[in-house]
């Protein structure tokens, strides 16, 4: 028996299939896919909400802390989060994130750390050092922290890139301090990744630097999203604008954190808390919709006039 | 850097060491003002043998164990620590200080005793309190203050570790914003200056101890 399919019905069924392809982006706009950035080396797509490390996980040996910490850590992963960043300037913070990373059976790591010492002849070693801390194989990102020795260290990070021993190689800095030596090292050096401070209150990276790293295609991490907690003193006992729904925002981390992630250039943003509430409130911020250039700046503005 | 919640959670984590640790803490505090009070000189030169051990404990346990895996410079100050341990050692073959009036000793006591209950006051747990003995800041302190028994020719080259020790707590208390617990080494800065400045009795000064009380 024939089956008596029409031109209407083969149209009809191929339309479907094509919104059935475009599902997920649809499902994005909702909010149940989490919002993603490609790196431009290689198109692969990262969070757009990551987590920092600086303060929060150098807890040492506290069993009471620790687990607290893998509370954290497993809601981060169970959100949607992969991107998690450290150092060895940062304490026990990498040889705790090793401990935890034992301890739980399902993540999804893009594990990013730093080289942190003077002597550009010791950068194998504080590769070889974090990877033992963190139990990792490679890691996906190494960046030179705060552009000490970055000369001699990139050379050997991108020798060790080139041997398969790490994926993506990137510098940082902090507190918009070095901005020409880093927008100097951006132009001549193959960088996958830049770290900056890029918050709400802290623009000068897009005057320059985020422009720089479009065109250059440099993924672009940005620290101190909160401005290392004074965002919240600022706006302490504030409600919301009524407006801030409109561009998918439903608390103060994810107004400070939707404005970073929305600029074009950024890549990531790393949060870091101790409290699994502010987890919740962070990870909330990799979904649903982001502001447009009109509601970034009017978010701007309102932060102004506070 | 760490937060000010992992800082004082080291307060409890040392007393909860190891077991009855601080029971062993407790009592070598109170065999300090014993041994002040004993009228045979060979019993009072144990004061700075008992601080030595206070000190040697504090950078062993406290420092070494609980603090210097969060706070890097800890680990080299916890050999600093050893050395004062070292000096407050010789310093038990000077002849032993002279009687301490008893409302002066009590005055010092109930003076460390307010201190160690500021990150008491801060944690709302007894089991931060900061011990002489266990806790770095406490046990310079109370070496300060204790050092004011030894004429200003001893005590002066044994003032400068816990001053070196005070600005840098003060410092981490400050980043911390830990205003109440802070009060400990800033007021163990200002008692390094009273002590440096403190005269020597006529009887320190000869060398010759002397029982006041």
């Amino acid at each position: 028996m024939r089956l008596p399919i029409r031109r209407r019905h083969f149209l009809l069924g191929l339309a479907a299939t094509g919104l059935a392809a475009r599902w997920p982006k649809v499902f994005a706009e909702s909010g149940d896919e989490p919002i993603t950035r490609l790196i431009p080396a290689t198109g692969e797509a990262l969070p757009v909400i990551g987590m920092g490390t600086w303060r929060t996980f150098n807890v040492g040996s506290d069993p009471m802390l620790l687990d607290q910490r893998e509370q954290i850590l497993e809601l981060f992963f169970q959100r949607g989060g992969r991107v998690v960043d450290s150092s060895p300037m940062y304490g026990s913070a990498e040889a705790v994130m090793g401990d935890l990373l034992g301890r739980l059976e399902q993540r999804d790591l893009f594990a990013a750390t730093k080289v942190w010492t003077r002597d550009e002849g010791e950068t194998l070693e504080a590769v070889e050092n974090s990877e033992a801390l963190w139990g990792v194989a490679r890691f996906d990102l190494m960046q030179v922290h705060n552009l000490l020795g970055w000369e001699g260290h990139l050379e050997t990070l991108q020798a060790l890139k080139s041997q398969g021993r790490l994926r993506y190689i990137g510098v940082t800095t902090s507190h918009g301090r070095r901005h020409d030596e880093l927008e100097r090292i951006m132009t001549r050096e193959p960088l996958d990744f830049v770290q900056l401070t890029y918050n709400i209150a802290d623009r000068a990276a897009q005057n320059r630097l985020l422009p720089l790293a479009r065109e250059r295609g440099i993924a672009v991490i940005a620290n101190r999203p909160f401005q290392g907690g004074r965002l919240f003193d600022r706006v302490r006992s504030q409600p919301l604008p009524a407006w801030a729904g409109e561009a998918g925002i439903s608390s103060w981390a994810g107004f400070f954190l939707k404005f970073i992630v929305s600029h074009p250039a950024m890549t990531c943003a790393i949060p870091a808390t101790t409290q699994l509430a502010h987890m919740r409130e962070n990870m909330a911020a990799l979904y649903g919709r982001l502001p447009d250039e009109a509601q970034r700046q009017r978010m701007i503005d309102h932060v102004q006039g506070l | 850097m760490f937060t000010p919640e992992v800082y004082l959670r080291l307060f409890e984590r040392a007393n909860a060491w190891p077991g009855r640790g601080l029971w062993m803490v407790v009592a070598l505090l109170a065999a300090v003002p014993v041994l002040l009070f004993q009228p045979l000189s060979g019993l009072r030169r144990l004061v700075p043998i008992v601080m030595a051990a206070g000190w040697g404990l504090t950078a062993a346990v406290f420092m070494l164990q609980f603090y210097a895996p969060i706070n890097w410079p800890i680990g080299p100050l916890a050999w600093v620590f050893a050395l004062e341990a070292l000096l407050l050692a010789l310093l038990a073959l000077r002849p032993p200080p002279g009687g301490i009036r008893p409302v002066v000793l009590i005055c010092w006591v109930a003076v460390l005793l307010a201190l160690s209950w500021m990150t008491v006051y801060e944690t709302g747990t007894w089991w931060a309190i900061a011990l002489p003995g266990m806790t770095p800041d406490m046990t310079a302190v109370s070496t300060a203050v204790l050092l004011l028994a030894w004429p200003r020719r001893a005590r002066w080259a044994l003032l400068i570790i816990p001053l070196v020790w005070f600005i840098f707590s003060v410092l981490v208390h400050w980043t911390l914003k830990l205003w109440w617990p802070m009060v400990v080494p800033a007021g163990g800065l200002a008692m390094v200056l009273i002590a440096w400045a403190w005269p020597d009795r006529p009887s320190q000064e000869s060398g010759v101890s002397e029982r006041v009380y």
